[in-house]
């Protein structure tokens, strides 16, 4: 397996309608990085990601995980949605989010039972939530959602997570914890791909980086290509790494 | 025709036409539901207006009744602010609330009130001529035409008015604010107008055929036309169709006007849901599958350039790479094929394609024209391929 | 007669306890397809659906020239579902809004069944008499095989609810996550829409066509303000839904020419205002005390 790619993304296009959103993407990532996407507002970052997971449908193209069709590697995968994609005002508490994890494994009809309800805490306790595990999700801070979509994500037990913004919203504090839960993912031989907004904390945080602006400007080890050219490219503006604010 | 039966269409007409000037707003502003809700919510208002007055078209009646339409809104509004639940479920649960207390008003005090409950739902237009104006002994027509009447010249007059603050206001309501004229009076303007053309219509047409009124015939329009004066003529002369042919069905069958007239208008507006020219439902999926088509060319032409003849493999250009690559269907390979030798984008030689000049500017073209949204330089574009027109 | 010897009465009295039963069921259901429904932001959808069902009733009576609650039920789920489809199509095939939509197919379909009522009227059919009470409903006119009818095709809503019990909380929840799990999504939601509709067509001969909605928002709504747990709420709602049913009919059935949908509409929405203030946490009560509570922590904690 060690040869194959945890990501194989070919000539991927995708539109809304008439509108072009991702336009002959190409990519091979190999397993255990961690990598970045990044590119400005309505790039498509978010589309690349939902294409991936079969969640919109693309005009051409094809994607492999781990060398199989989505549908086969499912098992292998794991997504942490955009948080602002759901209603946190639904009637349920933090343990019953992060129970969705296991639902996939379950299949059908079967409910979570002891040894799900045990995965889930674990879970939670990785992510530092262990004591909100009762709270109303209506009643969490931005950065605690975040942490629970992680915990669920966690719980699939995937090779591959896909993220979607996991920094958006969140504090100093916890942008450090979930950094260094995504490095232990790593360590772990496990592939991550997150969109990330922070363009200063790419060097720090990831190995890779794919720059998406609708066409892919550039993807490949930080140390390599991540440079005021690709990020002019991508960004449309003349770009300087070292004036960009935080 | 008899005379009461002039009277009857001539009313149905008005109605139709002071449904249909609120009604356009109310669709465009999205708040078609929030008429539904009005409509229904005013039966109290009328009942209890009708204890007082004694007389169903009197205007203290029809300030009342659209008094308690408007209160209708704020309460959904108040709902609303507490996040309790959602808006559609305060809407839900608001009148519902008034209706049921109309209709048990109109059922306890059934002997009192000359309405019952099924022509709450959809009027007695057919009873409208025997109430005749009388002014000084003398049967001036129907009262209903006289109040809609009334309805329809002060509708036409605020339309004249203030028809600048509702289109801006309507499609543009940061611009409306910053121009200082508030949204709020403006939404509560059409609120009002909205409830007083209810109650005016209630009596004729009922609580539900006064929504299809004013919904359905500026729906029906939206898909024709995308001007709001033409929406406006248009919607109300959808409105007067199905009137006189919803009178004379009804006629014919012996069956409730206000329903026949419903029910027309839902066939109206199948019929334009169907073929309207370009907004019709027809033309959309037709334009879609063209738009596909278009599409899939240019993501293959634009793979072609990538690949072309320098650079790569030449198995990128096999004819028979493309359903694998692009995970195509070989019947979509070859239509994608076919459209794009068509137009002399590409060449086929002994199974390999290859980018025609033609292919290679048109690609850079369309790749600049998505990119950047430099719209103006490639204008041509939008005359050659659908792909660049918006729906 | 006092309400205690009234209460009696209807509980052994053999038409009544038919009624209440009827009704007792019809608020289970309603209520817990309604918590369903709110939760989806689809109340207004319901209020399309109820309307929508008419002309499929009518159209059943032309078809057979006599009351079948069966095939009525039936007549209505069809035409119910067309109407849903139509709103679906207008909504994805047209630049018209989704409010609109609903709005379109709520009035032209009922101006339909009011045509085809109208004209059943007509008739030399003596047996199309209090086909209009599908309007606001006639809980006096349920009889024991509507009752059973009703149980059933509600029992086997409510087994269904149960069975994909954490589908459809996925569902509601987040939809492309349960995706994404390797759900299918499309026949999750045709399920729990077409459980949508049966519910709000068992309740239509007893709270009629166009109240009905009210019975699938007020008990769910009423019930999210004293929990915050999905399970909790549907058998709160259920509850609610069964309450109002009772009092509605109780009242209805006891008061001379009283249609029941209003009276058992007014009942629910009487519980779902009762909720909005007194309900713990939630409730505007609770949460004017915790101001007033701040405000004096505020005054006496100095700066
Ligand atoms: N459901 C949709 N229908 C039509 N257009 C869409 C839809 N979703 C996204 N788009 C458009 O596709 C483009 C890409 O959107 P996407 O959400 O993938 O961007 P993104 O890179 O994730 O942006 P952001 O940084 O704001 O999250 C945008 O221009 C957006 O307007
Ligand atoms: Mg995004």
């Amino acid at each position: 397996m060690a040869n194959l790619y945890a990501l194989e993304v070919n000539d991927l296009t995708v539109a809304y309608r008439y509108k072009p959103v991702l336009w002959d993407i190409d990519m091979k990532i190999p397993q255990g990085i961690l990598m970045g996407i990044v590119g400005p507002n309505g790039a498509g970052k978010t589309t690349l990601i939902k294409a991936i997971l079969g969640l919109v449908q693309p005009v051409a193209g094809s994607v492999r995980i781990f060398g199989k069709p989505y549908k086969k590697a499912r098992s292998k995968v794991a997504y942490v949605p955009q948080k602002g994609s759901v209603d946190w005002d639904f009637p349920t508490n933090v343990l019953d989010v992060v129970l969705m994890g296991t639902y996939g494994k379950l299949g059908w009809i079967k409910r979570p039972g002891k040894e799900e309800k045990k995965q889930a805490l674990e879970a939670l306790e990785k992510v530092g939530m262990l004591e909100f595990r009762h709270r109303q999700i209506s009643e969490l801070s931005g950065g605690q959602q975040q942490r629970v979509f992680l915990a669920r994500a966690l719980l699939e037990n995937a090779e591959i997570y896909f993220m979607d913004e996991p920094f958006q919203g969140v504090d100093a504090i916890t942008e450090k914890a979930i950094i260094k839960l995504l490095k232990e993912l790593g360590s772990q031989g496990k592939t991550v791909i997150a969109v990330h907004h922070d363009l200063q904390s790419v060097p720090e945080y990831f190995d890779w980086v794919t720059f998406l602006n609708v066409k892919k400007v550039a993807a490949g080890p930080v140390k390599d290509i991540f440079n005021d050219d690709n990020l002019t490219k991508t960004y449309g503006i003349n770009f300087q790494l070292s004036e960009t604010p935080s | 025709m008899s005379i009461p039966q002039i009277e009857i269409q001539f009313i149905a007409i008005i109605v139709a036409v002071a449904c249909a000037i609120p009604g356009a707003f109310l669709v465009l502003r999205r708040m078609a539901m929030i008429s539904d809700a009005i409509s229904h919510a005013i039966l109290p208002g009328i009942v209890i207006g009708f204890f007082i007055t004694q007389d169903v078209s009197s205007p203290f009646l029809v300030l009342m009744a659209a008094a308690t339409g408007v209160l209708t809104v704020v309460l959904v509004e108040i709902i609303n602010r507490t996040r309790l639940v959602k808006e559609d479920a305060a809407i839900g649960l608001v009148f519902p609330a008034l209706f049921s207390i109309g209709v048990i008003l109109i059922t306890r005090f059934a002997g009192d009130v000359h309405i019952d409950t099924h022509a709450v739902l959809v009027g007695e237009l057919a009873f409208a001529p025997f109430n005749q104006l009388i002014i000084n002994g003398n049967p001036m027509g129907p009262k209903s035409l006289w109040v809609m009447g009334g309805i329809l010249v002060l509708s036409l007059v605020l339309l004249g008015v203030f028809y600048k603050e509702l289109k801006i206001s309507t499609f543009d309501p940061q611009l409306a604010a910053s121009l200082g004229f508030t949204p709020v009076v403006i939404h509560y303007g059409l609120m009002t107008m909205t409830s007083i053309t209810a109650v005016g219509a209630f009596d004729a047409v009922g609580a539900i055929l006064v929504v299809a009124l004013m919904i359905v015939p500026p729906a029906a329009a939206y898909l024709m036309t995308q001007s709001l004066n033409r929406m406006l003529v248009l919607s109300s002369v959808i409105g007067i169709a199905a009137a006189i042919a919803g009178y004379w069905i009804a006629h014919f069958l012996n069956v409730s006007i206000g329903g026949s007239m419903a029910a027309i208008l839902g066939f109206i507006f199948l019929l334009i849901y169907f073929f309207a020219p370009k907004r019709g439902v027809i033309s959309v999926l037709m334009r879609r599958k063209q738009q596909k088509l278009e599409f899939s060319m240019l993501t293959f032409l634009l793979h072609l350039r990538n690949h072309s003849i320098e650079n790569s493999n030449p198995e990128e250009r096999e004819v028979s790479h493309l359903t694998d690559h692009f995970q195509w269907t070989s019947k979509r390979a070859k239509e994608v094929l076919e459209f794009a030798e068509n137009n002399n984008m590409i060449r086929i030689d002994d199974g390999m394609v290859e980018l025609t000049d033609k292919g290679y500017s048109f690609t850079d073209e369309a790749m600049q024209y998505i990119l950047t949204d430099k719209k103006n330089e490639l204008e041509s574009m939008k005359g050659r391929f659908l792909l660049f027109r918006a729906e | 007669m006092g309400w205690i010897e009234f209460i009696q009465e209807l509980f052994t009295d053999y038409t009544s306890r038919t009624v209440i039963l009827g009704t007792i069921v019809l608020g289970v259901v309603s209520g817990t397809l309604g918590t369903f429904a709110v939760l989806r932001k689809q109340s207004l959808l319901g209020d399309a659906i109820s309307h929508a069902s008419l002309p499929g009733i009518a159209i059943v009576f032309l078809l057979i020239g006599y009351k079948d609650p069966l095939l009525f039920l039936l007549g209505a789920i069809a035409s119910g579902v067309i109407g849903t489809l139509w709103i679906r199509g207008i909504q994805q095939n047209t630049a018209i809004k989704s409010d609109t939509a609903l709005g379109i197919i709520l009035t032209v379909f009922f101006g339909l069944g009011i045509v085809l009522l109208t004209y059943i009227q007509r008739l030399p059919n003596a047996n199309q008499a209090g086909l209009d009470s599908y309007l606001f409903g006639q809980a006096a006119t349920l009889m024991m095989k509507d009752v059973i009818i009703m149980s059933v095709l509600g029992g086997i809503s409510l087994l269904i609810v149960l069975l994909f019990w954490k589908e459809h909380k996925l569902l509601i929840f987040d939809a492309e996550y349960a995706q994404t799990l390797g759900f299918n999504t499309r026949f999750l939601d045709i399920l729990m829409t077409s459980l949508i509709v049966v519910a709000i067509v068992l309740g239509l001969q007893t709270v009629g066509v166009v109240l009905m909605s009210a019975m699938i928002i007020a008990p769910a709504a009423a019930a999210r303000q004293w929990t915050n747990r999905l399970s909790v709420m549907i058998i709160i709602a259920a509850l609610f839904g069964a309450v109002s049913g009772i009092a509605g009919t109780a009242i209805s059935t006891s008061t001379k020419n009283m249609a029941t949908g209003p009276v058992i509409v007014l009942a629910a929405v009487f519980i779902v205002a009762l909720s909005f203030v007194f309900a713990p946490n939630r409730g505007l009560l609770f949460r004017y005390i915790n101001t007033l509570k701040k405000r004096k922590n505020h005054e006496h904690t100095p700066n």
